[in-house]
């Protein structure tokens, strides 16, 4: 045992000897476990992102969205000027009825209104809903309360703010109690809520940011904005008749995702000829963001490998010269008694240890790449214990690898001509 | 006088190379045999064979025919692991060009013989400091091999030589690279060893060192020519005792 720390110590040793060449060999086996670490980091966090954005909405919920239907596929829009689609409050009613395992089945509703607060807009959305959605959407309360069945009832004119509203309007105040302004009417705030999923991440799945949403009793959204919406875009504009944006639906049990979307989607079909609805299931979006990540993953990895390659192409170049520099010392050192494997151990070795201090080089690289990234590119990233490991170990089987011919080499040198070598 | 084993003894060794497709008969039957506290001289032309032989003699190269005994044992047929380890063990080599190893200290090549016999540290720190306190290096121990003087460094390689205890030393061109002055030094230290009762077989040119050996083997065109009276007394000797 004290030989293999001695040898270690001797490696350490003969590499401090080059330190400029050991570094510059190293380069390759740094920039390439930097590249694995800080993409492991990188696909680790899309993971969290993606699990995160899973339980914002959970498992066992569908979500079926509103959408404008092709233009022309309409038949109301040939005749009126006013274009509707979209699900109706009957929709949401016949769903419940006819599918059991539906546990809730919340509507929500854009006032599409600009919101004002003190005469300055506000960069969010006014959605009218029920006080289920705080179950179903998943949402903590941070203060105050959310909307009640008596605001549902007498037509409240109360708000919710969501988190980041909240954090832009109120930094330090109180906000329950003070006034918002949606379309040209003022609400009360009465509740905020706590802040839900990673920002961004939540956009694949909700389309939009969650936090920035302003929530408002779905009857009084109904009474005071109606149905009907007025939309400029690009020059042209339009009215619409949209009754629900959004059916967020709440199944018992996760494996019921699957059977009820396609009845939903069939149900729909029948009272809805065109496509002016979308079924989101968040379990499948899951799954289609998991596989354009393995993709992602195969590709960086790949990358990664090739710089590694190349890393210890170049360590197995630098070793194959060292062998040839040191023909003399491995000459003395047979002829004093050292056996072909302590020759082959002392080369390994030295490679092993210059891979993995590359390779610890590398690590820190990569812990320092992945938070560069995540600052840059606003991505998460996850440093694990399991990848920082995985790379030390890739570092360290390059070097037994890239090690071995060098070292065999050496071991092989005849003693009396290498003793000879000048 | 009573007979005495041979510490080393070659018996009809012949060796042949094949350098570049033509053979090389470097040793065409070689009889060498050395005694326990002998020392010996080899002599001859370049070409003669006489590193070959020696090479031999420290295990360095196996004998294309012939047996060669060290120490009581054959060691003619010995793979390279077995071969490393008699080097390690039963051997000390002094080179012409001191052969140390340049990063390490003075201390550190001494004692790398111990090393590849796994002696523990603290031991190895022991004997490796009492050798170079011996060749008289003690204030230098942890210089650097370019540090040293050409005498000091053989010195130094005199110390590695005996760390390990060995049955034989040989040596080759020992004051090759050493003015006339450092190589007597050195010559006088091969002296002592040889008073102290060491076996000691050395390559040389020299006539100097062939005047202070026991006895002078000539070497000519691989084979020996011609031995000492004592010599050939003893070669006698030994036919009749085996």
């Amino acid at each position: 045992m004290f030989r293999f720390v001695e040898m270690i110590k001797l490696a350490l040793r003969s590499l401090s000897l080059h330190k400029m060449r050991s570094g510059l060999t190293g380069l390759g086996i740094i920039f390439g476990v930097g590249a694995v670490v800080s993409m492991l980091s990188i696909g680790e966090g899309a993971r969290w992102e993606a699990m995160n954005q899973l339980k914002l909405l959970g498992t066992d919920t569908i979500i079926v969205r509103s959408v404008k239907p092709p233009v022309g596929v309409t038949p109301q829009a040939q005749d009126s000027w006013v274009i509707e689609y979209g699900l109706t409050f009957d929709d949401a009613e016949h769903l419940k009825t006819v599918l059991p395992g539906i546990e809730m089945l919340v509507p929500v509703r854009d006032c599409r209104k600009d919101i004002w607060y003190r005469g300055k807009r506000v960069d969010g959305r006014a959605l009218g809903t029920v006080p289920l959605y705080r179950q179903a959407g998943q949402a903590g309360l941070e203060r105050g309360r959310f909307i009640t069945d008596s605001d549902i009832e007498h037509f409240n004119r109360v708000c919710i703010l969501g988190d980041s509203i909240r954090r832009q309007l109120f930094p330090y105040k109180n906000p329950l109690g003070e006034g918002l302004r949606i379309g040209s009417e003022d609400y009360i705030i009465v509740g905020v809520l706590a802040p839900r999923g990673a920002t961004g991440g939540g956009a694949l799945l909700a389309g939009r940011d969650v936090n920035r949403d302003v929530y408002v009793p779905l009857s009084t959204a109904l009474k005071r904005f109606g149905v009907f919406s007025y939309q400029r875009s690009s020059g042209s504009a339009e009215f619409a008749k949209i009754e629900a944006d959004e059916f967020l639906v709440k199944l018992a049990d996760t494996d019921l995702v699957e059977p009820t979307s396609d009845v939903i989607r069939k149900i729909l079909q029948r009272s809805h000829p065109e496509p002016d609805y979308e079924i989101v299931v968040p379990q499948e979006l899951l799954r289609q963001s998991q596989q354009t990540q393995n993709i992602f993953n195969v590709v960086m990895g790949s990358i990664a490998g090739i710089s590694l390659l190349v890393g210890g192409i170049g360590i197995m170049n630098i070793m194959l010269a060292t062998v040839t520099e040191r023909t003399r010392d491995i000459g003395i050192r047979r002829a004093i008694g050292a056996t072909r494997g302590d020759i082959v151990s002392q080369f390994l070795i030295e490679t092993v240890v210059l891979a993995c201090i590359g390779g610890g080089t590398g690590v820190l690289l990569g812990v320092a790449g992945a938070g560069v990234v995540s600052v840059a590119a606003a991505w998460k990233t996850i440093v694990t214990a399991w990848s920082v490991m995985t790379a030390f170990g890739i570092s360290a089987l390059v070097g037994i690898v890239f090690g071995l011919y060098p070292a065999w080499k050496a071991a092989n040198l005849d003693p009396i001509e290498a003793l000879r070598y000048e | 006088m009573r007979v005495t084993e041979p510490i080393a003894r070659l018996r009809s060794v012949k060796k042949t190379y094949a350098r570049s497709g033509v053979p090389v008969h470097a040793l065409r039957g070689v009889d060498v045999s050395v005694v326990p506290g002998e020392y010996a001289a080899i002599m001859g032309p370049s070409g003669s064979g006489k590193s070959t032989l020696l090479h031999i003699l420290g295990c360095l190269d196996k004998p294309t025919a012939g047996r060669y005994f060290l120490d009581g044992r054959d060691v003619s047929r010995l793979s390279d692991r077995e071969l490393s380890s008699v080097r390690n063990q039963k051997l000390g080599f002094v080179f012409q060009a001191y052969n140390l190893i340049s990063h390490l200290t003075v201390r550190e090549n001494v004692e790398m013989p111990l090393f590849y016999m796994g002696v523990p540290p603290r031991e190895r720190y022991k004997r490796s400091m009492e050798l170079v306190d011996m060749v008289g290096l003690g204030g230098r121990a942890q210089h650097r091999p370019t540090q040293l003087s050409g005498g000091e460094a053989q010195r130094t390689a005199i110390a590695r030589a005996l760390v390990n205890d060995p049955v034989l030393i040989l040596a080759d061109e020992p004051t090759g690279n050493l003015d006339s002055k450092t190589g007597e030094e050195i010559l006088a230290v091969f002296a002592e060893l040889h008073s102290r009762g060491r076996s000691i077989v050395t390559v040389t040119h020299d006539p100097a060192i062939g005047s202070r050996a026991d006895r002078v083997i000539r070497i000519s065109d691989g084979m020996i020519v011609n031995g000492s009276s004592a010599q050939a007394e003893n070669e006698s000797r030994f036919e009749r005792g085996a």
